[in-house]
């Protein structure tokens, strides 16, 4: 039982789930969108590379062709769905989502078939460093300093920018912002964006990971989001940072501490532990207490 | 700026006249609904009695639904959970003591001394997801609308995974099968009928309408003396319920099944049945089952086979898109789904809040 080796791998997991976390966090913030497609964005990306891949682009390239593809999707998304309905009650966005999320799955499907396709990862993610008292791959590495680049990243924009007070107003209030001037729709269209590139970095380091994609892996990375943001607390940045962090130690946590028969219930276990966090604390750890009426 | 769904209006209470009207006219459809339907069974000879107990048990499983979604206006992607319950509880329950050795040899001793007749087996699968739906509910049920959908959805993560799991009395992800074959499309819709004329009963009840009140304005509701998990979980409670029976007439029906018979491809049909219906109405669930059934059967014998009008072969998947795109669809069109919040019955008093 080596406990910084649950620390290692609890953080690296951790910085994914943080970053999968705020993809949804952030839209949730201002519109109130619960994203069920938010997987769909990433499955999306992989199926990118793996064509722009057979199409013969150099790694690099493919890699900024891919991001930007997944950015545009997100932002078409957005633009064609999500802002007609902007307004709308939480749940029919949320239904909204499910259903642009079903079809991504079958868009998939029709186009693909369902069996999995090779994304293509350099070979030195997969190799790792022993340093004696704890094993760390390069993969981890990059993960957690992705996680942090796009941590930090994003506390400038929101904190230091125009766009990030202008997107704070627009979570805040909308009315009021729209009537100060902030131009919420292109507010919105950026969070998309900003969100499709999110999408895109968790793609890069999940099909490292996994190697493949298939139509139906955006099931995991929806999963993981939800259970990170309702840990955290929905739609502020902190909750959604504690949450993915929560969520990475429980499970590497999990991992070496269970045996095999109880850690085919891994994701029950997590649940409970949600449930019984949420009688406690219903707003999750860092959420704002939810306002009741709006 | 008028709000963009009208989908929820909120209703005054009926006059105890107005709810008995309103419980025997629903009673009259149902009645109705199912006479028709066991008459075309019977006219066509039994030819279509798969595809009219596979209808008539989905439409059981949207109703109760309904009866959550509609009254608390909280999306459920967790029902199939209740469903799955209601189905290995029936079927467990309604495998014959001699079978029961060579079929499931791992159950505990007490549960395979048992067993019950259709009818009984059945109310128990609905008991137990009652019963399960009441331990979780209290949690699930204080969150904030859109934190309790995804709530629900993590329920639907923990069944699937404990019934892959706990392979002594399910067979994990072996198929489940040597329940008895004992429904046909007649009890199956004379269940519909009582379910459909719970589910107006339930709406235009207090309890009801206290949810609905919920829905409404939570604040308002909680200042008026409503708990909003009390009123919640009755409606959660009551939906649960409806959906283990249907889990249970499933059972039965298909006498075979898996866990992932009741995992996101049951999300999915049940959800779009509700939505394109209208999620607020009783006889929106009936109606979207029944447009949603015959459109994925069209699309079943369309699939992988060449169409004469279209000249191409309809690749596998396009049933599924199309399922998709017609749920974002009708959110921007009409997003009070085909019946909006009609039912028939005399018409509410209601305020355009």
């Amino acid at each position: 039982m080596n406990i910084l080796q649950i620390l290692v791998d609890g953080l690296s997991a951790g910085s994914i789930y943080i970053l999968l976390a705020l993809g949804l966090s952030l839209v949730f913030s201002v519109m109130g969108l619960i994203n069920f497609a938010y997987g769909s964005l990433i499955v999306w990306a992989g199926y990118s590379a793996y064509v722009l891949t057979a199409l013969g682009l150099p790694y690099p390239v493919m890699l900024a062709v891919a991001t930007l593809t997944t950015v545009l999707l997100s932002v078409l998304i957005g633009r064609v769905v999500f802002l007609s309905l902007s307004g709308a009650p939480a749940s029919t966005l949320l239904l909204a989502s499910f259903g642009v999320a079903l079809a991504l799955q079958s868009l998939a499907v029709v186009t693909f078939g369902d069996v999995p396709r090779v994304v293509p990862t350099p070979a030195v993610m997969a190799t790792s460093i022993d340093l004696g008292f704890v094993r760390i791959s390069v993969l981890q590495v990059v993960a957690l300093l992705l996680g942090a680049l796009v941590l930090v990243a994003l506390d400038i924009l929101v904190n230091r920018t125009r766009f990030g007070f202008e997107m704070r107003a627009v979570a805040e209030d909308a009315t009021t912002a729209a009537l100060m001037g902030v131009r919420s729709n292109m507010v919105l269209l950026s969070v998309f964006a900003l969100t499709g590139l999110i999408a895109a970095a968790v793609a890069f380091i999940w099909f490292a990971q996994v190697g493949t994609v298939s139509p139906r892996a955006d099931f995991n990375p929806t999963l993981k989001a939800f259970v990170a943001v309702v840990l955290g607390g929905l739609g502020t940045i902190r909750g959604a940072v504690l949450g993915g962090l929560a969520l990475g130690l429980l499970e590497s946590s999990m991992a070496s501490l269970l045996d095999n028969d109880w850690l085919a219930y891994q994701q029950s276990i997590a649940f409970i532990i949600i449930i019984i966090l949420l009688i406690l604390r219903p707003q999750g750890i860092a959420g704002k207490i939810v306002q009741v009426s709006k | 700026m008028k709000s963009m769904s009208p989908a929820f209006v909120i209703d005054y209470g009926l006059e105890p006249r107005g709810y008995v009207h309103m419980v025997a006219v629903s009673a009259v459809a149902a009645v109705a609904l199912t006479t028709l339907v066991i008459g075309f069974g019977w006219w066509t000879n039994g030819h279509y009695e798969t595809l009219l107990s596979s209808i008539g048990i989905i439409a059981v499983a949207v109703v109760g639904y309904q009866v959550f979604v509609g009254n608390t206006g909280i999306v459920s992607f967790g029902h199939p959970a209740f469903a799955a319950l209601g189905a290995y509880t029936t079927g467990i329950l309604a495998i014959p003591t001699e079978m029961k050795s060579a079929l499931l040899p791992n159950l505990p001793a007490w549960l395979s001394v048992i067993s019950v007749g259709p009818a009984a087996a059945t109310i128990a699968g609905g008991i137990v997801a009652l019963l399960f739906a009441l331990a979780v509910g209290s949690a699930v049920m204080r969150l904030s609308g859109a934190a309790a959908g995804i709530m629900t959805f993590g329920l639907l993560v923990i069944t699937n995974e404990v019934l892959r799991n706990a392979t002594n009395i399910t067979k994990g992800n072996q198929t489940f099968f040597g329940v008895p074959r004992s429904v046909d499309s007649t009890s199956i819709y004379m269940v519909l009928a009582l379910v459909i004329v719970f589910a107006i009963a339930f709406k235009y009840s207090n309890l009801g309408l206290r949810a609905r009140a919920v829905r409404e304005d939570p604040l308002a509701a909680e200042m008026s003396g409503i708990s909003i998990v009390g009123a919640r979980l009755w409606a959660w409670g009551a939906s649960a319920f409806v959906t283990g029976i249907a889990g249970g007439l499933l059972a039965q029906n298909l006498t075979s099944f898996s866990p992932n018979s009741f995992y996101m491809n049951l999300v999915v049909p049940i959800l779009l049945m509700s939505v394109l219906g209208g999620m607020n109405s009783v006889l929106g669930a009936v109606a979207g089952t029944a447009l949603i059934s015959l459109w994925q059967q069209f699309m079943r014998l369309a699939e992988g086979s060449e169409l004469p009008l279209v000249g191409f072969k309809i690749p596998i998947g396009i049933s599924d898109l199309t399922l998709g795109l017609a749920l974002v669809l009708i959110l921007l069109i009409r997003p009070g789904g085909v019946a909006g919040d009609f039912e028939l019955g005399p018409r509410p008093k209601r305020s355009e809040a």
